[in-house]
């Protein structure tokens, strides 16, 4: 809808600024339509770069992770990026894996008997419908900001670097 | 409606602008077909990149060469003649490049397409602004903004689309027939429309002008390989510029000046040809940038960034019929003064584009900033030309012509090396990427977005500066002058 508003209040601004005759009116409805352009131009720039209209929301999921079939003891896994120890991408059940770009991960030690990942997912989203409505085609709502993973590893686990493939 | 031509006998004007604006379309579209297609001929040829710039610098030059002598050949023979001659040594080279089995053909091909191209677009500027009645020569120039901005958005999409589902001979393909079609419209529809008067070819003057633009233009065509202080570009440019004032020095002394650089003493000439140079360095220099953005930090493909632009490009073809009748009926300046504040606030959000940008933005905002070149860059042109007689149209057409060619080198050079510069100041030590990957990708994506925003920022500078020296612009007097005797006598 702020596109809208954008070149319809472009349209507005040409058509009263050159075609218009001199006059109190002309000027009264060119700096109307002017200042409604300028207003929807910033509130764009600011939407894109700075999610303007937005908030931001955590939702927290746990999942249970299996242990990895290439181990006999149970052993959870990761890929380490690069030759220093700050990027590591743990495996989790089937081929999903943590996101190495969003990602913080921290790892627990616990007496439980079973390995869970606990997802703090922030991302950015429009509370208002008005504000929906009005930015619908930024293609930002649910944008991800952040991921916090935590994993609750028993003890008698293992945790394992595995070669990348 | 019928017009006269020069010897008096009566044409059609629609059929007779419509061929000079497809002639002028196939023109334009090849110069921007080769960038997408430049991997696939490095590639087809076993060439580097160095050689496959010949394609660009080679059809520059030559091109150059040709501008300043089109004044003499326009004013010297009947333009029928000269617009058909012009298309058909375009086809030749056309011809030569498509059936092209090594590189030396295809860049001949090139260069014989640049000798006729460097012909035909002043000509056309001349045709068009002598075939309108004054009144009129708003309209003239909104129509031949449509291929203005058509032609540059369609070419690297179309070529994109060609190389992927056919070869790169389609490139050139495409335009034959085209070409053939609008030598052949020529022979009925094109009227002899300026005036001739015998002048001797200064041959001094084509030299000075040849080496001196050619020196420029292949100045700042090397800034982006070799750098702002290689041996190469200094030499060039500091010896075009030398040669450049040497000319404008004969052209005031000679009795039969190449081109009437006097001109220039028209107020309204040297502003309107001001403002369309900067507004070229901002043009062409930020299509470049753009779809290097699209695809490399959005990931868009060649095809879906040359398509994100495509819907600027028709806003530019809609909008400048329209504003070439706005421009007859108000006079420039107002339009000029609006159009360049649409184009430095639809240029300023580029400089805080994202990593993760809205496409639908980019598209938006991209049309309105063109909406806004509609507006000022043929316009600004019109008011040129409206400052000038008939006499000296050709004078005008090469001067501005030319003019704009250097600006946009310049324009090229400029915002794609201060990118450059700014993205490997900032881009992190090649060893982070086996130290640690992730940082190494953040960091060189922050180093490439600065980069962007710098460039951006620097092309709405150059519309800003453009903005200002518009308020320049005076109405045209004789416009003034019509339309108070058409109210007088309405009354």
């Amino acid at each position: 809808m702020i596109l809208v508003l954008l070149i319809i209040s472009l349209i507005c601004s040409f058509y009263f600024c050159i075609f218009f005759k001199t006059s109190r009116l002309k000027i009264i409805l060119s700096l109307i339509s002017v200042l409604i352009f300028l207003v929807s131009l910033i509130t764009i720039i600011e939407n894109d770069s700075a999610h303007f209209g937005m908030q931001t929301r955590t939702i927290t999921s746990t999942t249970r992770i299996s242990a990895s079939p290439k181990f006999k003891k149970p052993t959870l896994t990761y890929v380490k990026l690069g030759q220093s120890n700050k990027s590591k991408v743990y495996i989790l059940n089937g081929s999903k894996h943590t996101d190495p770009e969003y990602g913080t991960i921290k790892i627990n030690r616990t007496s439980d008997k079973q390995t869970t990942l606990v997802t703090k997912k922030e991302e950015w989203f429009y509370q208002s419908q008005l504000n929906k409505i009005l930015f619908c085609w930024s293609n930002n709502n649910h944008q991800l900001k952040h991921l916090y993973y935590t994993f609750n590893v028993p003890t008698s686990w293992n945790i394992t670097q595995i070669a990348r493939h | 409606m019928s017009y006269t031509d020069v010897h008096g006998s009566q044409y059609r004007l629609v059929p007779f602008v419509i061929t000079i604006l497809i002639g002028s379309f196939s023109d334009m579209l090849n110069q921007t077909v080769l960038g997408v297609a430049q991997p696939t001929l490095m590639k087809y040829f076993s060439i580097g990149a160095s050689d496959i710039q010949w394609l660009t610098t080679g059809f520059l030059l030559a091109s150059a060469l040709m501008i300043p002598i089109t004044v003499w050949l326009t004013n010297r023979f009947n333009t029928k003649r000269l617009f058909i001659a012009s298309q058909i040594m375009f086809l030749l080279g056309t011809l030569a490049c498509f059936y092209a089995d090594n590189f030396s053909i295809l860049l001949l091909g090139r260069i014989i397409q640049a000798l006729g191209s460097g012909v035909a677009a002043p000509l056309s500027m001349t045709m068009l602004f002598s075939a309108f009645p004054p009144e009129k020569q708003g309209q003239a120039m909104g129509l031949l903004g449509i291929v203005f901005g058509l032609a540059p958005a369609i070419g690297p999409t179309f070529s994109g689309w060609a190389i992927d589902a056919l070869n790169w001979r389609a490139i050139f393909g495409i335009v034959i027939p085209i070409s053939i079609l609008t030598i052949l419209a020529s022979f009925i529809f094109i009227k002899d429309v300026a005036e001739q008067h015998n002048s001797k070819l200064d041959f001094i003057s084509v030299i000075l002008s040849t080496l001196g633009f050619g020196g420029i233009l292949y100045g700042f065509s090397v800034v982006g390989n070799k750098g702002w202080t290689s041996i190469d570009f200094i030499a060039a440019v500091v010896a075009g510029l030398f040669l450049t004032i040497l000319f404008i020095l004969r052209q005031l002394r000679i009795e039969n000046p190449l081109m009437d650089v006097r001109i220039f003493k028209e107020h309204n000439f040297t502003v309107g040809t001001i403002i369309g140079s900067i507004v070229m360095i901002a043009m062409i220099g930020f299509e470049i940038v753009l779809p290097m953005y699209l695809q490399i930090v959005l990931g868009l493909s060649a095809i879906q960034a040359g398509l994100s632009l495509l819907a600027g490009a028709l806003t530019m073809a809609f909008t400048s019929p329209i504003a070439g009748i706005a421009l007859d009926k108000f006079g420039g300046k107002r339009l000029i003064i609006f159009g360049m504040a649409i184009v430095t606030l639809g240029t300023i959000p580029f400089g805080f584009l994202t990593s993760h940008s809205s496409i639908v933005y980019i598209i938006v905002l991209y049309a309105v900033r063109n909406f806004g070149m509609a507006l000022a860059l043929m316009p600004s042109g019109s008011v040129a030309f409206s400052a000038l007689t008939p006499k000296v149209f050709a004078d005008g057409s090469a001067l501005n012509n030319v003019a704009r060619q250097v600006a946009a080198s310049i324009g090229t050079a400029i915002l794609v090396s201060v990118f450059s510069n700014t993205t490997s100041a900032l881009s992190p030590a090649k060893q982070l990427l086996k130290i640690d990957p992730m940082s190494y990708k953040k960091e060189i994506f922050n180093a490439l977005l600065s980069g962007y925003h710098v460039a951006f920022l620097l092309a709405s500078l150059a519309t800003m500066i453009a903005f200002f020296i518009s308020f320049q612009v005076r109405n045209n007097r004789q416009k003034e002058e019509l339309k108070h005797d058409s109210s007088s006598t309405n009354h």
